[in-house]
């Protein structure tokens, strides 16, 4: 709590100039080699060669483009809520732990994250496959089923693959958020008669909200821009907004419409965090946690 | 006021630093004793550097750069900037229609280039065919249990040959299957009934058990039969049989021979090294070694001399020769495959 309050006292300091020009340099790098080029390249979408919205009505009046927006969106929202599901008792855990078996699990966690996203990908495939190490074990091993269950080139494989992308970045926001719940609080509910279910419900839980928030807006965005993991583990169905765009970029060199299905992609993802900036206004609670803190 | 004009002069002296960073230094581009090439990367630039380039630095003092991920869309984007730093660039076979069109590409000079070999097909005015493959029908041979397939017909054919299916996921190839699987002859594909080829893939879309978006995929999954047959190409197929043992094989008849070129983007610094160049690699006999190394085809198909009959076999431009492939149109699809990747979203969304 202590940390929280000094975070949010900083601000008033800043107000008065001096460190805010620490972050010039970071400003005119990021304005010149990454913000003026995209807004170079975006441009394109209503300038190939003049002034046109020809790409955007192609985008809005062809059910297909429409199809793969939804699917973006809907597998990002989906491997987000699993994503949380299995993130937050994983994150309650590592949370509650200290020392050397706090550091393992961190690294349990972190390991996915140091392996080519590839070489995950075609492990996933020798993994799921209909000859697979999951099917011979239900079929051979345990006999549980008579015919491979189909884990790969489908919805479940491209969920699958996301969340095993996306699970590391959550459980670190979430931890960070349940790291600074003050657990005397929960104590201070179990010793007024709360079983330790009722203290988790009703205090732990609330506190950690906001980083629940964090969590989901950051995972939901960063599901949003997948292209490898959804081609190669995904099947005929599961064309998302960034695999198109890849293609109309290096494929087809058809910039234009690339650049408005980018802007597309932009705008969602704006939205996304707008709706973030107003839950996070509406509950009450200043934005902090996983993505501030 | 002090304060802009400090301000001024660090801008400036940080835009010379960043121009002198990126331009190459002024007597590097007089003596042009280098030449840089473009292309896959992987194995294959690697065998290309020992059949072609260490030859080539050794006979003519010039120092070949070779970078890899060549792509059109780069190509364009340094022509577009007047900032070629490619000289010669192994192109995919549509790129030389698409580039010509944005006036990507040098005219290659015919008095260093020779033609001879080179089936008339395979070269204009920009490019000259380098490399050929095969785009095939290849399968598990234990999973076909004694029925080899021997035609698209077969892949299409899920009652007579059970087993899950691969197909490329993309209009390119694939439809050219579905026509040719359909009964179209092979001499009457181009230009391609469209309407029929959609038709005819409709009997299979639920069949398809793999959409597959990368060439590595195939061999690995027809190897563990995940897939009985699929659509690939023969130098993947090839490598695995040989190098992993594996019960894959390929049927050649009614395949789609595509063909890389080699070409000069426009504004190369070092055209005339990137002629010689391109010369030295369209020597039959390099040729021929670079085929024994990756089972890539000669385009200079005087090579073919210099091959067994058995390492001849496992080469495209071999089975071409013979009349069982049919030739890609590069010219088509450079004009339709926006249409046709349009056309291939929708259908396979449906």
């Amino acid at each position: 709590m202590e940390a929280a309050i000094a975070v949010r006292g900083a601000p008033a300091r800043w107000r008065l100039g001096g460190p805010l020009w620490l972050v010039v340099p970071a400003l005119v790098l990021l304005a010149t080699a990454f913000i003026g080029p995209i807004l170079m390249l975006l441009s394109r979408s209503v300038l190939d060669p003049d002034l046109t919205l020809r790409h955007y009505i192609l985008i809005f009046s062809t059910p297909a483009y429409l199809r793969v927006i939804w699917i973006s969106v809907e597998i990002a929202l989906v491997s987000t809520a699993v994503c949380l599901a299995a993130g937050y008792p994983t994150a309650y855990v590592l949370s509650h732990t200290r020392g050397a078996l706090r550091a393992a699990l961190l690294g349990l966690v972190l390991l996915p994250f140091w392996t080519n996203i590839l070489v995950r990908v075609y492990a996933w495939i020798i993994v799921l496959q209909s000859r697979g190490a999951i099917n011979l074990l239900l079929m051979d091993e345990l006999g549980l089923i008579d015919h491979p269950l189909k884990l790969v080139f489908n919805y479940t494989g491209a969920i699958i693959g996301m969340v095993h992308y996306l699970l590391p970045p959550t459980i670190l926001i979430l931890d960070s958020t349940m790291r600074s719940v003050d657990q005397r609080l929960v104590l201070a509910a179990e010793s007024l008669g709360a079983t330790p279910r009722r203290a988790f419900f009703r205090v732990f839980l609330p506190l950690t909200l906001p980083g629940i928030r964090a969590a989901a807006v950051l995972i939901f965005i960063m599901g949003l821009g997948f292209f490898i993991t959804p081609a190669l583990l995904g099947g005929r169905q599961e064309l998302t907004m960034a695999m198109l765009i890849n293609h109309e970029f290096t494929e087809l060199i058809n910039w234009g419409f690339g650049s408005a299905l980018a802007v597309v992609l932009l705008s969602l993802t704006l939205a996304g965090l707008y709706a973030y900036y107003r839950l996070q206004r509406k509950m009450g609670t200043p934005a902090r946690g996983g993505l501030h803190g | 006021m002090k304060l802009r004009q400090s301000f001024n002069r660090v801008a400036r002296g940080a835009a010379l630093a960043v121009a002198m960073a990126i331009l190459p230094s002024a007597p590097a581009l007089a003596q042009s004793k280098t030449v840089v090439f473009a292309g896959w990367g992987g194995s294959i630039q690697k065998a290309q550097r020992e059949v072609f380039f260490n030859s080539f630095e050794k006979e003519t003092g010039i120092k070949v750069i070779d970078v890899p991920d060549v792509q059109l869309a780069k190509l364009q984007a340094m022509v577009d900037t007047g900032n070629t730093q490619w000289d010669v660039v192994q192109a995919l076979g549509m790129w030389i229609p698409q580039g010509a069109k944005a006036n990507l590409w040098e005219k290659l000079d015919f008095g260093v280039i020779k033609k001879e070999g080179i089936p008339p097909s395979l070269v204009d005015a920009w490019s000259i065919g380098n490399s050929t493959y095969g785009m095939v029908l290849a399968y598990n041979t234990k999973a076909v249990k004694g029925h080899p397939p021997t035609s698209w017909r077969s892949l299409w054919d899920t009652k007579g040959i059970p087993g899950a299916r691969g197909m490329f996921d993309g209009p390119r190839y694939t439809l050219e299957a579905a026509l040719l699987a359909d009964g179209v002859a092979p001499d009457k594909l181009y230009p391609l009934d469209v309407d029929r080829a959609f038709k005819s893939l409709d009997k299979i879309k639920d069949q398809v058990a793999v959409w597959w978006k990368q060439w590595p995929q195939v061999p690995v999954l027809l190897a563990s039969q995940e897939l009985t047959m699929s659509l690939t190409s023969n130098t993947r197929i090839n490598s695995v049989r040989k190098t992993e043992n594996a019960p894959v094989d390929l049927s050649w008849n009614q395949s789609l021979m595509t063909v890389d070129f080699l070409a000069v983007p426009r504004g190369a610094k070092n055209r005339d090294n990137a002629m010689k160049l391109v010369q030295w690699m369209n020597d039959p006999k390099r040729q021929a070694e670079l085929a024994k190394l990756t089972g890539i085809g000669p385009g200079n198909t005087d090579a073919l001399q210099y091959l067994s009959d058995e390492q001849k076999s496992e080469l495209a431009s071999y089975h071409y020769q013979k009349g069982e492939m049919v030739l890609f149109d590069n010219a088509w699809w450079a004009e339709n495959e926006q249409a046709m990747t349009q056309r291939w979203n929708q259908w396979k969304l449906q």
